[in-house]
């Protein structure tokens, strides 16, 4: 079974034909959490590194993220983080220390023995907070320090708008069956 | 909304600013923004909501040239041509 990658303007203009033709079709999606350390500091853009610029500091795009404040990285774990740390080295870009959550969504429908996909990752959003914490670090009193928090993005900005008519199927999986019958 | 929802996604070589007040214009609030990676690119996608009309506008974060936000827009007949005709298509 083919399979046909789009993109967001192209999967919705390929479901708007396919509502004009009035031709019968299903849209699975599938929304999964990912915290594999793929999305880190050093490669974002600017306007959206802007958003961490309270605790981490580089030159450019691509270059070395560094701590600039002492920070508790609170999704990972209360992950503590010093000042002057390497969060995400340019020798290492593949690697970063401090990682972005994201969820991946996959949008699919099947047609005429074909599936078109659009995909895409959304970003966790960052809040810098100062919190009062206690630990080995921080002392049995408690210290003030920055806290990194991320907020999972709300379901109606992953979906695609879709006419009530078009039925959307969640799904967890999905298992690509190589179809070999027509060859012979 | 009265009648029919129907669906439209237009790619646009106008300025972001301009889709934003185009928008206002005709009574859409913005609802909800998510930064999104998708083609190795990082793009800003907001919601915008009238009723149960929604319009979504993805443009790519930083400098790339040329910028070409994409609106895709579930909504009225009457909401597709007002909004395609606001952004100059």
């Amino acid at each position: 079974m083919p399979l046909y990658e789009c993109n967001e303007h192209q999967f919705v203009e390929n479901i708007r034909r396919l509502l004009e033709s009035n031709e019968k079709f299903l849209v699975n999606r599938k929304i999964t959490l990912h915290d594999d350390a793929r999305f880190g500091p050093a490669t974002m853009p600017d306007p959206e590194f802007k958003r961490y610029e309270t605790i981490c500091a580089r030159k450019s795009v691509n270059s070395t993220v560094y701590a600039k404040v002492p920070f508790v990285d609170s999704f990972h774990g209360g992950r503590m983080h010093d000042e002057g740390d390497n969060l995400h080295a340019a020798s290492s870009l593949l690697f970063p220390r401090m990682s972005v959550p994201y969820y991946r969504v996959e949008y699919s429908v099947n047609v005429w023995g074909g599936t078109y996909f659009f995909a895409f990752d959304a970003l966790f959003d960052p809040e810098i907070i100062i919190e009062k914490r206690t630990g080995r670090r921080l002392g049995n009193s408690g210290s003030l320090v920055h806290v990194l928090k991320y907020h999972p993005p709300e379901e109606r900005v992953l979906a695609i708008n879709l006419p009530k008519e078009v039925m959307v199927f969640d799904v967890k999986h999905m298992i690509r069956v190589i179809d070999h019958s027509s060859n012979f | 909304m009265k009648g029919v929802q129907r669906l439209k996604s237009i790619s646009v070589l106008v300025p972001l600013e301009r889709v934003q007040a185009s928008l206002s214009e005709i009574g859409f609030l913005l609802a909800d923004t998510v930064t999104i990676v998708a083609d190795g690119k990082f793009w800003t996608k907001m919601l915008y909501v009238r009723g149960d009309e929604t319009i979504s506008v993805s443009e790519e974060i930083g400098d790339a040239y040329p910028k070409d936000p994409i609106i895709t827009i579930c909504g009225s007949k009457m909401t597709i041509s007002k909004v395609v005709k606001g952004v100059g298509g």
